[in-house]
């Protein structure tokens, strides 16, 4: 009787082990799904003020990349946003050539081509945070990765994410080269907006 | 009789009137650039263009202009774009020059008249020094008179200028008011006492920094009259403070004071302009002035200029005017003009403009086409 009970009672314990190993390997997957999202389009802006006064801005569309909610720490979000910097456009030549080549010098390959955003930190949960928000993040560019920091605000339809987040960034902490052409230049700070949709 | 009078003497007038000097050029707000002296070396834009202008004027403005080469020297040699196809090469240092010549056609008609005139409008010789953020600036050229011509210097001056915070220059300038307009001959330019020969002698005290520019002058008043002696020059200060909304778009509130002279009342003039390129090859200019004569002649001045770059280096140009109120002797003005601005390469400009312009208060109509070629050496 004892040993029957014995019996059932591992037997018992052992369906519960095991249903509830078989539920956490399932939930790993289910949950890192619910919690992915994938950049279907985006747009980055840049900000160069001129050191005569006024400004003009850098645009692309090549932003891409996928980023995913760290269960382990919930304002942390793993993954990147890279955006190439080869179609990054000011809207005329002169300046086109002088900023890729010059300043960004892309045409050093990996780690110039593109600017990469990654290790991101949100205030809040990153799978629910919306609205205004701050966060920290790294930022490749230029071969050099350094922190940075900004704002962001996150909206939210259904499974769809819509993310604006804006930081200055410090040219020479990058290792890029004053830009001065002629007696005109962009100044040391420019900033950067970026901003995607995302689905999971 | 008196509407005979006053045909006679604009059509003496005229020729003087449309002289032109040395060109800004607004409508490259749709290249992003908000600020004068970013082509140009005078902070209120025309005459003297910098060496950045002249880059961009050969690498990205004219049509058959030479793209930036690929990782092109940042502190490249003088080029073709530089003064005289960059024949002196490096020999001038510090000296920037320019020479600007505007050999025109004009055809005019009036009710019963019409000419045609070829003439050169105007020949000038810039020059700028610049040590550091001190700059001396002077232009002497030819100038047209009613009669003839004599050789003259319209705009000399001497300042400090800062890529920000504050500065100052003193001298022989055209103060800062509004949006300068290529065409001097623009209702808000005209009719407010900013014409080509409309320099003041005077102070100006600026103040620039991110987005904002404020430029401040006060002065005994126009520069030509105080020479002459003809009884106009009273003191004067005029305000201008801009604000870049966008990369491509620009707002402007501006003041002018003239004190009454012996034979001129007091005069005000308040106005805003307004600047936007909503694409990189469209530009819209709006200004709107009030001239305030005395509390009973307020006149009022609406000027648009909108361009559009329909290919790299040509440009269509359409500008609508007004002026209305004043009194009786201020005729109320309507004006349509249509032109295009064709920069085919680096040195060289063509202008042509056609304009109708409606005197309501006297009740004709004047016609003006204008050719121009302006060579840019």
């Amino acid at each position: 009787m004892g040993s029957h009970f014995q019996h059932r009672h591992y037997a018992l314990a052992g369906a519960l082990t095991l249903a509830l190993a078989t539920a956490s390997v399932v939930s790993v997957p289910v949950g890192a799904q619910s919690a992915t999202w994938r950049i279907t389009s985006g747009e980055l802006i840049v900000l160069c003020p001129l050191t005569v006064g006024g400004s003009f801005e850098a645009r692309t569309g090549s932003v891409s990349g996928q980023l995913a909610a760290d269960s382990a720490q919930p304002s942390h979000l793993t993954g990147e946003i890279a955006v190439d910097l080869k179609t990054l456009d000011t809207g005329i030549g002169l300046r086109n050539t002088h900023m890729r080549e010059n300043y960004l010098e892309v045409g050093k390959g990996e780690g110039f081509e593109r600017a990469v955003l990654s290790e991101i930190v949100v205030k809040g949960d990153a799978a629910t945070v919306t609205g205004a928000t701050t966060f920290t993040a790294t930022l490749l560019v230029h071969g050099t990765r350094k922190p940075v920091s900004g704002q962001a605000r996150i909206a939210r339809t259904g499974a769809d994410v819509r993310v604006e987040a804006s930081f200055p960034v410090s040219l020479p902490d990058f290792g890029i080269p004053e830009p001065r052409y002629l007696g005109v230049g962009v100044r040391d700070q420019v900033h950067v907006k970026v901003k995607f949709g995302s689905a999971r | 009789m008196m509407r005979m009078a006053l045909r006679a003497g604009l059509a003496v007038g005229l020729v003087c009137a449309w002289a032109s000097s040395a060109a800004a050029e607004p409508r490259f707000l749709a290249k992003q650039y908000t600020r004068c002296t970013t082509c140009h070396i005078s902070p209120t834009g025309g005459g003297l263009l910098s060496a950045y202008g002249r880059s961009l004027s050969h690498r990205e403005l004219s049509t058959t202009g030479a793209p930036m080469p690929s990782h092109g020297d940042m502190n490249p040699k003088p080029g073709e774009e530089s003064f005289l196809w960059g024949a002196l090469g490096e020999s001038l240092g510090p000296v920037q020059l320019g020479i600007e010549m505007r050999p025109s056609f004009l055809h005019y008609t009036f009710p019963g008249t019409s000419q045609d005139r070829n003439l050169l409008m105007n020949a000038d010789v810039h020059a700028a020094v610049r040590a550091k953020d001190w700059l001396f600036y002077g232009q002497v050229g030819r100038e047209l008179e009613t009669e003839g011509h004599t050789l003259d210097s319209s705009e000399y001056w001497a300042g400090y200028q800062p890529e920000e915070g504050l500065g100052f220059r003193a001298g022989r300038f055209l103060p800062a008011y509004g949006v300068r307009f290529a065409d001097h001959t623009s209702y808000n330019r005209s009719y407010l006492g900013l014409a080509q020969y409309d320099q003041v002698y005077g102070v100006e005290v600026s103040h620039t920094r991110g987005r904002y520019l404020t430029q401040v002058s006060i002065g005994p008043g126009r520069a030509e009259s105080l020479i002459d002696d003809d009884g106009r020059a009273g003191f004067t200060a005029t305000g201008r403070f801009q604000v870049d909304l966008g990369t491509r778009m620009v707002g402007a509130v501006s003041g002018l004071y003239r004190a009454e002279s012996d034979i001129e009342p007091r005069l005000g003039s308040t106005g805003v302009a307004f600047g936007f390129a909503p694409t990189s090859r469209l530009t819209t200019w709006t200004q709107v002035d009030g001239q305030f004569r005395d509390a009973s002649k307020t006149a009022f001045v609406l000027v648009n200029e909108t361009s559009l770059e329909v290919y790299r280096g040509i440009w269509l140009v359409v500008t609508p005017q007004a002026r209305v109120g004043g009194g009786a002797t201020v005729p109320d003005l309507l004006r349509f003009g249509v032109g295009t601005v064709i920069l085919p390469r680096t040195h060289f400009d063509v202008n042509v403009n056609y304009y109708r312009e409606r005197n309501r208060t006297f009740d004709f109509t004047t016609q003006i086409f204008l050719a121009q070629l302006h060579l840019y050496l």
